[in-house]
């Protein structure tokens, strides 16, 4: 798409990943590819259980130990996260690459100072003594849009509100100036003017600081707002992958445009809204569809049972569909 | 806001901690600074022996007339000293056992668990008991018999608190951040299980003091004419039939008062410690 050909700040790659449970495994992510450019604003949108957030979690190579990556690769900023040692993935997580949670007074240490949590991070990536990073962390509540900063500094998360512990939660993961941040459902918690207030100041730090943003949500109206282009999964498959308004203006997925038909719309009576039918499939079944949308969709062909998933790309956008719109 | 006006604040809210923390202020005294106050030298004898509590002697006198009330105060320093140390041990062991039970899991949960199990198979006495004897009568010996015995609280206590911690969104948050697994022990986890540690403290300081007397009661670790709580009621059992109950009955009183104020202690120490309780 861009003219330089410079290669993405992080490309994942045919990923697959599985869960063993007492009840069979679960395939969670099944060839899952999709990348992103420097700078760039990326919404992974999809309803629950299609597979966003275990996504983001191999991305930085946490995930759960009954998890298993059966195949791929993920490449973030030329190192293969997948087969790096320990200590270099450490290094890299909350330097280069950090996240902000769905739940941010969980993410936060109950019984400690938000300013000392913040300096950890600081002292942990960035070489500061503990001064420094104390004064540091005072600056980066400031940057954050909290007032009285030296004073909030010294406070426990529970003396905070929601969205002042979701700004906390920012200025941890910014520390570092990361070339990728990972929002996972960052507003879901909060009300909706804090939400507004709090994906603004993502937006506005990540620019100021050309930092790529991974949004994982599953309210396609924010990802919209807020994305340059947005991968669709559902159920562990990335069923389309598009700049932000030419998949607003023309959906090929039949999943992507049940789930616009679904989302409230300025200019748009709130009766146009239609519920998609059916859920997801279960993903510990053993004869899965390829395409797995299958049971779902309204557009099915008796060649879509046949394998393989037919991956489409033209014009800078990916579709998995054999009937796309 | 200030330590002391945090204090304050707690004890305005519970005045029985404020009674507690008083009483816990009394023993620290007779322990610091008893043996110097007292009118009469503990191990002194005197021809006024077996004399009842009077404005003289306030608790009497024993068989070799020696001033049972300064032996009482006296006791305070070694009795409150080596309990303290067994619990300092203990707390410091017990907790990092049972933190690294809890978190890590596998192979560390279940050595320093059957090692738990092992310690309560026993009746803690009896361990303390054989204990002792088996390494030798000696002061250090009954320290760390009281440690040992107390072990399995604090490990059992510790792993808990540790593992229903272990998936919290804050461990999460800083692994993702690059904590190492230890950093995430040591600096996410304890802290998080030290106010629960502090309550066990105050609870374990009253069994441990009642242990270390009971071992001497029996004749174990300290020996006479050392003024000792358990020594002393040991001595004066003796003299309770033919009536001459304050041998016995103040040292008792002592270690009650001690042990009931270490208990009491318990919930005001969390409320102080714990920050969530500071509203």
């Amino acid at each position: 798409m861009t003219a330089t050909r410079q290669p993405p700040l992080l490309a994942v790659e045919d990923l697959s990943v599985s869960f063993r449970t007492r009840s069979g495994t679960v395939r969670a992510l099944e060839g899952v590819g999709f990348t992103i450019a420097r700078g760039e604003t990326v919404g992974i949108v999809g309803e629950s259980g299609s597979g966003k957030s275990v996504t983001a979690y191999a991305v930085m190579r946490l995930l759960d130990p009954a998890a298993r990556v059966t195949s791929g690769r993920i490449v973030f900023g030329g190192l293969d996260m997948l087969a790096a040692d320990e200590a270099t993935v450490a290094e890299i997580r909350g330097r280069e690459l950090s996240m902000i949670f769905q739940n941010p007074r969980a993410s936060l240490n109950p019984i400690r100072r938000v300013g000392a949590q913040i300096a950890d991070v600081l002292v942990r990536h960035a070489n500061l003594s503990a001064r420094a990073a104390a004064e540091r962390a005072v600056a980066l509540l400031a940057e954050v849009g909290i007032p009285d900063p030296a004073r909030r500094a010294r406070a426990y998360p529970f003396e905070l509100s929601g969205g002042m512990c979701q700004r906390v939660g920012i200025a941890i993961a910014l520390a570092c100036r990361p070339a990728l941040l990972i929002a996972d459902e960052p507003t879901t918690g909060l009300d909706v003017t804090t939400q507004a207030t709090i994906m603004d100041l993502v937006a506005a730090l990540g620019r100021a600081r050309g930092m790529a943003t991974m949004l994982i949500t599953h309210d396609l109206g924010l990802a919209t707002e807020r994305c340059d282009r947005i991968v669709v999964m559902h159920a562990g498959h990335v069923v389309e992958d598009a700049p932000t308004e030419a998949l607003f203006a023309r959906p090929r997925h039949p999943y992507t445009e049940r789930l616009l038909a679904a989302t409230p719309r300025p200019g748009r009576s709130l009766a146009d809204l239609r519920t998609i039918p059916g859920g997801l499939p279960d993903l510990r079944r053993d004869d899965l569809p390829p395409c797995r949308f299958h049971d779902r969709c309204h557009r099915r062909s008796v060649d879509c049972a046949l394998p393989p998933l037919p991956r489409r790309v033209e014009n800078g956008r990916l579709v998995a569909c054999r009937h796309p719109l | 806001m200030s330590a002391l006006a945090h204090a304050r604040h707690v004890l305005a809210g519970n005045p029985v901690t404020g009674l507690a923390f008083a009483l816990f202020a009394l023993l620290l005294l007779a322990a610091l600074a008893g043996p110097e106050l007292v009118p009469y030298d503990p191990l002194a004898s005197s021809d006024r022996a077996l004399s009842p509590p009077s404005a003289l002697h306030w608790f009497g006198t024993d068989n070799l007339g020696r001033d049972v009330f300064s032996r009482v105060v006296a006791a305070a320093r070694l009795d409150l000293g080596m309990a303290f140390a067994a619990v300092a041990l203990v707390f410091g062991t017990g907790t990092v056992a049972g933190v690294a039970a809890g978190f890590l899991g596998g192979w560390t949960d279940r050595v320093i668990g059957r090692v738990t199990d092992t310690i309560m198979a026993f009746p803690l006495f009896v361990l303390a008991m054989g204990l002792v004897a088996a390494a030798g009568n000696t002061v250090a010996n009954v320290v760390y018999a009281t440690a040992i015995i107390n072990f399995p609280i604090y490990a059992r206590v510790a792993r808990t608190e540790a593992n229903i911690r272990r998936e919290a969104g804050f461990v999460e948050a800083a692994r993702l951040a690059g904590a190492s697994t230890a950093t995430v022990m040591l600096f996410e986890i304890l802290p998080n299980v030290l106010p629960i540690m502090m309550v066990q403290v105050s609870l374990t300081m009253g069994y441990a003091i009642l242990n270390t007397a009971g071992l001497s009661f029996i004749g174990l670790g300290i020996r006479p004419p050392t003024a000792e709580w358990g020594i002393m009621v040991a001595e004066g059992a003796g003299y309770i039939v033919s009536g001459e109950w304050w041998i016995a009955l103040f040292p008792g009183l002592a270690l009650m008062l001690a042990v009931f104020t270490f208990n009491l202690m318990g919930d005001g120490l969390r409320d102080i410690v714990d920050p969530r309780r500071r509203t």
